[in-house]
């Protein structure tokens, strides 16, 4: 089960943790430039257009050092990623840590929106579910958060988009925000994100337009953390309801109700923070997908579009940001998780 | 706490299978639409009513049909019959998942049993790197692969395989780590009992286990995440029937020709449904049984 | 706690219910955008700017910057002629290598500068010397002369039809190259501009949900009215459906592009979007490796080329494509009428056979390579392998993006036996359908057949010469260039012409789709009702 004596010597793990973290993105960076300059075709190409003739080709691709061995071409990259410049778009022309800057906030809300509105659901539909193990509510549950799982993100937002904005009328289909509104209101375009502007602008009318367009694009993207945390939750909480100490507890004379919230639920939580990491990253693919269908400009639709395009540099750049803010996450759930479980042991 | 091995009450099990089945209908019915499945995936030349549409033929003349007698399915835009397609679809579905399964979960076992019994420097090298590889989304990663490889139906089977070993590696690692430790294991060392021979008796027939309640799980990801690589346009390609290529076909014809994506989804939710639902009740008599 | 929680309740309902009102209200506002709003939103699917400079711009640019600057002559698709824009009158030597354009008086820039002949000079020069683009069209040129401030003249090394380059949409701008003292090219990325047209870049916001909007120019020599349009704005709307949607709504007036099932949605609701279509200039094409593999046997070519079916195609694509009658679409010179393939899978499996495959001889695969983010291309493959399974032929099709695309297409190694690629012109007449994708040269660039013929080489080199001095003759060459490369040869065909489907408001009057200028809109000839 574990040496109890043995606590996690905190400055040692995070140490630890943390070199461990950072080799890992250096194999992030190394791994997305391999992956990305291996791929077949002249990137020069995608930069001329394509009815760029044979010599404008070649001087592009002189222009672009793609005639330079791979080592040297990653030595530059290495050098300048260091310096915060993640390369120049092929297809926009721009440097692609611009372009992302620019497309993050309207990432960051969708997401951070979906998961405010999944997240607590989630446990709820968990808590409710393992409490009544067994009942109509817990199979009801059940097929619900399974369904969220296993339904394909873009298929729902197409069927959704479908039903409530074309067929209904009740919802806006796509966009931030009404664009004749936030033009009549003077919305001021600070960031990409509608409901910061809003909030920055202090108008109401258009944060609460673009709260409205929020409400169909967030649905979709909880949908898999929701289900996700549902059966997760669930399953952790039965066992840990199941375990000796609660019925020890129970015999006690300590209510269902107070055992579940004070006794059981921070155990059982405790392993679902550790992989908040890979919840984190399964809602942001799902965001990606959604946005381009909500015309949403963040960081998926940029990803999709590069990818189709096969914009190599806006590609890679992504892919390591992307990663490494992985990595960040994991370690972040990872000591959280250390934190709330002391038995965890140390390698 | 040792455990006792399955092997011990094999006489007993199919006996038992079918009565806790029995118990336990959404279970059932799950098996049983997962053995239907396979079996439409295997016999789909025989089962369908029209092979060729399935694979190679067209009917320009016959574009866009509703649902009727003679096509329950409808056409789709190339006036292929769309229930032969979906049948079709079942069975290259079944091949991808069959394939990165067995694929991820040779190469993700054997190398992660080697980390974990090994460790130190091997173990090190191998779980970094297989860190690395989990470092990026599932979805990104392999559509960067597919891309470096080219679309087609076996680089997406490479492209996922390469996406889902790690975790086949940690969770055969921290298994093989755990039973490193244990005190047999040193007695078949002063035994003078080798390495190799410990890790294939001892260690790999307790690695495998959680790694197969892993596999069932993970195939319903991988059936969505293959419809999803369709989707994008890097998965597999027509003329192959594949229900995520079909729903990327379908969706702009919803508000006509509906049945052309819609029947696909359908198939995809229902077998993830079965896959997750087999999964999880796996997951849990592992966990019974006290493993974890 | 619990006292706590229900007033909590009810102040959230009060919010939802504000916000409920609010909404409609704000709803209400924006559907069915209000007469008298004189601003036009153009909803593109795909990334409009990336060079917003006159002379190195090379691709959807022109959608914007057609409505920022002007050239010298414009073309009529409707009467297949070319008419004056700021010039107003031109001629030339019989043997076409003198050229005098006539300026029209009373034109000034956005800068202030009118325009005269030494800006004419001076835009041309910079197109040649910034080389990018398309500034091949204006090779011939070898010297321009400035006898009077309304007077260019040019002197061409070879005779070509200048006034028809000079109507291209792309690298033929005329603009005050002295508008800016530094670079010239940063200072058009940041989002000025020099050009003489109806609008000027008002904002540029690099890569933003609205990129580009234009602001009226008052002292537009063409004038203004009412009912005219004084603001542009460019969206990008990436998905057709959330573009019809937005239409419906209100916040766009035109959709670039939509599929072929929401057209056929949008033509049965006439109250809230016009539907249109047009023939355009673009068109699919098949090359046919004569250089390398089985495809060297001509027999084997003209299996292939028979076994093609345009209508097949157009049943299967919708509305969005028309059987291509010969390489030049119809309504430009070259244009030769009735030549749309037909499959005849008799005349196929006579001519494999002959060749030694076919059903009963050689099994035969052949690889063909198609550009990925094109359906078309997709859709006529599968057709293509279906025709030709039953015959023994299998094609192995891959579908890639543009730079993959090229590294197989244009490899002095083994090329695909079937090359898909769509083609238009950059200016108006079918010459760079043979120039380019046929004539043959030392290393492939547009020319995937590989064809070598000195015949038909010869024929094509004198096209440029006849434009400009021989209709007649012109039109006999083009005829039967077309029978022999298609037919006897067997190296390339064209499919289908492609027919955008476009979407536009109620509102919107005037609307003219000109194929030489895609999915531009001239929103000067518009207005609103």
């Amino acid at each position: 089960m574990g040496d109890l004596t043995r606590r996690p010597h905190w400055g040692r793990l995070v140490l630890r943790r943390s070199a461990h973290a950072l080799i890992v993105v250096c194999g992030v960076v190394f791994l997305s430039f391999l992956a990305v300059r291996v791929l077949p075709g002249d990137p020069a190409v995608v930069y001329a257009g394509s009815r760029a003739s044979a010599a404008q080709l070649q001087q592009v691709h002189l222009q672009l050092g793609l005639d330079r061995p791979l080592i040297v071409q990653f030595w530059h990259y290495l050098v300048a990623l260091l310096q915060g410049d993640l390369g120049t778009s092929l297809a926009t022309r721009r440097p692609v840590a611009e372009d992302l800057t620019k497309a993050l906030p309207a990432s960051l809300v969708l997401t951070c929106v979906a998961l405010a509105v999944g997240v607590p659901l989630g446990i709820a539909a968990g808590v409710v579910s393992a409490r009544f193990h067994g009942r109509v509510v817990d199979r009801a549950i059940q097929a619900i958060s399974l369904l969220a799982v296993a339904l394909p993100v873009f298929w729902l937002a197409v069927m959704l988009q479908d039903l409530f904005a074309s067929k209904l009328g009740w919802l806006p289909a796509a966009g931030q925000v009404s664009p004749r509104l936030a033009d009549a209101q003077h919305l001021p375009g600070i960031s990409n994100a509608a409901l910061v502007d809003a909030i920055y602008a202090g108008n109401p009318i258009v944060l609460v337009d673009t709260m409205i367009h929020l409400i169909l694009p967030a649905i979709v993207v909880a949908a898999y953390p929701f289900g996700l945390l549902t059966q997760l939750l669930r399953s952790s909480l039965i066992e840990q309801l199941q375990a000796p100490y609660a019925t020890l507890a129970r015999a006690y004379g300590v209510g269902e109700r107070r055992l579940v919230r004070s006794y059981t639920l921070r155990p059982a939580l405790t392993p679902i923070v550790g992989i908040g990491g890979l919840v984190l990253g399964s809602t942001l693919v799902g965001a990606a997908l959604a946005e381009e269908i909500f015309n949403w400009p963040g960081v998926g639709t940029y990803l999709v579009t590069a990818i189709r395009s096969l914009d190599i540099n806006a590609v890679v750049g992504t892919t390591i940001v992307v990663g490494v803010l992985y990595v960040v996450v994991n370690f972040i759930s990872d000591l959280s998780q250390a934190k709330l479980d002391p038995r965890i042991q140390v390698e | 706490m040792t455990q006792i091995p399955d092997t011990a009450t094999r006489r007993g099990y199919p006996r038992r299978l079918t009565a806790s089945l029995r118990a336990r209908p959404t279970l059932a019915a799950a098996v049983i639409g997962l053995v239907l499945l396979a079996l439409i995936g295997l016999g789909a030349p025989l089962v369908a009513p029209s092979a060729a549409d399935g694979t190679w033929a067209t009917h320009p003349d016959n574009v866009l049909q509703a649902p009727g007698l003679e096509h329950w399915f409808g056409t789709d835009q190339l006036g292929r019959d769309v229930l032969s397609r979906v049948i079709f679809g079942a069975r290259t579905s079944l091949l991808i998942v069959v394939g990165v399964l067995v694929l991820a979960a040779l190469v993700g076992v054997l190398l992660g049993t080697v980390a974990g019994y090994f460790g130190r420097w091997s173990g090190s090298l191998i779980l970094r790197t297989a860190d690395v590889f989990l470092a990026f989304p599932a979805l990104l990663l392999t559509v960067v692969l597919v891309t470096a490889l080219g679309v087609g139906l076996w680089t997406v089977v490479i492209a996922v395989a390469v996406a889902w070993w790690p975790w086949y590696a940690r969770s055969a690692a921290a298994m093989a780590r755990t039973i490193r430790t244990r005190g047999y294991v040193d007695g078949a060392r002063c035994l003078g009992l080798s390495h190799w021979h410990i890790l294939i008796r001892h260690v790999l027939p307790n690695t495998v286990p959680p790694v197969l309640v892993q596999l069932s799980i993970d195939a319903g990801t991988i059936v969505v995440t293959v419809a999803a690589l369709s989707y994008l346009g890097v998965g597999v390609q027509e003329p192959t029937s594949e229900w995520g290529l079909m729903i990327q076909q379908g969706l702009q014809h919803l508000n006509g020709a509906w049945w052309i994506g819609v029947f696909p989804g359908i198939a995809v939710v229902l077998t993830a449904l079965c896959l997750f639902t087999i999964g999880e009740s796996m997951r849990q008599r592992l966990v019974q049984r006290g493993g974890s | 706690m619990k006292p706590q929680r229900g007033r909590t309740m009810r102040r959230a309902a009060a919010v939802v219910s504000v916000a409920v009102i609010i909404s409609a209200c704000s709803a209400a506002q924006d559907s069915g955008a209000a007469s008298g709003d004189d601003t036009f939103v153009y909803a593109s699917n795909s990334d409009i700017v990336t060079d917003l400079d006159p002379a190195s711009y090379y691709s959807n640019e022109d959608i914007i910057l057609d409505n920022v600057y002007e050239t010298l002559t414009t073309f009529n698709a409707a009467e297949n002629k070319i008419e004056p824009s700021l010039a107003t009158t031109w001629s030339s030597t019989p043997d076409a290598l003198t050229w005098t354009f006539n300026l029209r008086p009373g034109v000034k820039f956005h800068t202030g500068r009118p325009l005269d002949s030494t800006a004419v000079k001076e835009s041309i020069e910079r197109a040649k010397q910034v080389g990018k683009a398309a500034s091949y069209e204006w090779d011939a040129v070898q010297s321009i002369d400035t006898p009077t401030p309304q007077q260019v003249v040019f002197h061409l090394s070879e005779p070509i039809p200048l006034d028809v380059h000079a109507a291209s949409g792309f690298t033929a701008h005329i603009y005050d190259v002295q508008a800016h003292d530094g670079d010239l090219a940063e200072w058009f990325n940041e989002g000025h501009d020099a050009g003489s047209g109806p609008y000027t870049v008002s904002s540029y916001d690099k890569g933003g949900d609205t990129e580009v909007t234009l602001q009226r120019f008052d002292d537009y020599w063409g004038g203004w009215k009412d009912d005219q349009f004084s603001t542009v704005k460019y969206k990008k709307v990436p998905t057709d459906t959330t573009a019809y949607q937005l239409l419906k709504s209100g916040e766009v007036d035109f959709v670039k592009e939509v599929s072929a099932p929401l057209f056929k949605e949008a033509q049965g609701n006439p109250a809230q979007v016009q539907a249109v279509s047009n023939s355009s200039y673009q068109n699919q094409n098949v090359w046919l490796n004569t250089a390398q593999g089985p495809l060297q046997d001509v027999r084997v070519r003209q299996a292939i080329i028979s076994a093609i079916d345009a209508s097949d195609l157009q049943k299967v694509v919708g509305e969005g494509v028309e059987p291509a009658s010969g390489l030049v679409p119809q309504g430009l010179t070259g244009f030769v009428p009735g030549l749309e393939l037909k499959k005849d899978l008799d005349r196929s499996r006579q001519l494999l056979n002959e060749a030694g495959y076919g059903p009963g001889g050689k099994p035969l695969t052949l690889t063909l390579v198609g550009a990925a983010d094109e359906p078309l291309d997709n859709s006529f493959a599968t057709l293509l392998n279906s025709s030709l399974s039953p015959l023994g032929v299998t094609v192995d099709s891959q579908f890639l993006d543009s730079a993959a695309k090229t590294d197989k297409t244009r490899t002095d190694g083994r090329r695909p036996d079937i090359t898909l690629e769509s083609w238009w012109t950059i200016y108006p007449d079918g010459s760079s359908w043979y120039i380019d994708l046929v004539r043959s040269s030392d290393k492939i660039v547009n020319n995937f057949s590989g064809l070598r013929d000195p015949q038909i080489d010869a024929e094509i080199d004198r096209i440029p010469a006849l434009s400009a001095t021989n209709p007649a003759e012109l039109n006999r060459v083009y005829t039967e260039l077309a029978h022999q490369v298609t037919f006897e040869q067997a190296a390339i065909a064209s499919t289908v012409v492609k027919r955008p489907l476009r979407l536009l408001a109620p509102r919107i009057q005037g609307y003219n789709d000109n194929p030489q200028y895609a999915n531009v809109v001239f929103v000067h000839q518009l207005h609103h009702g």
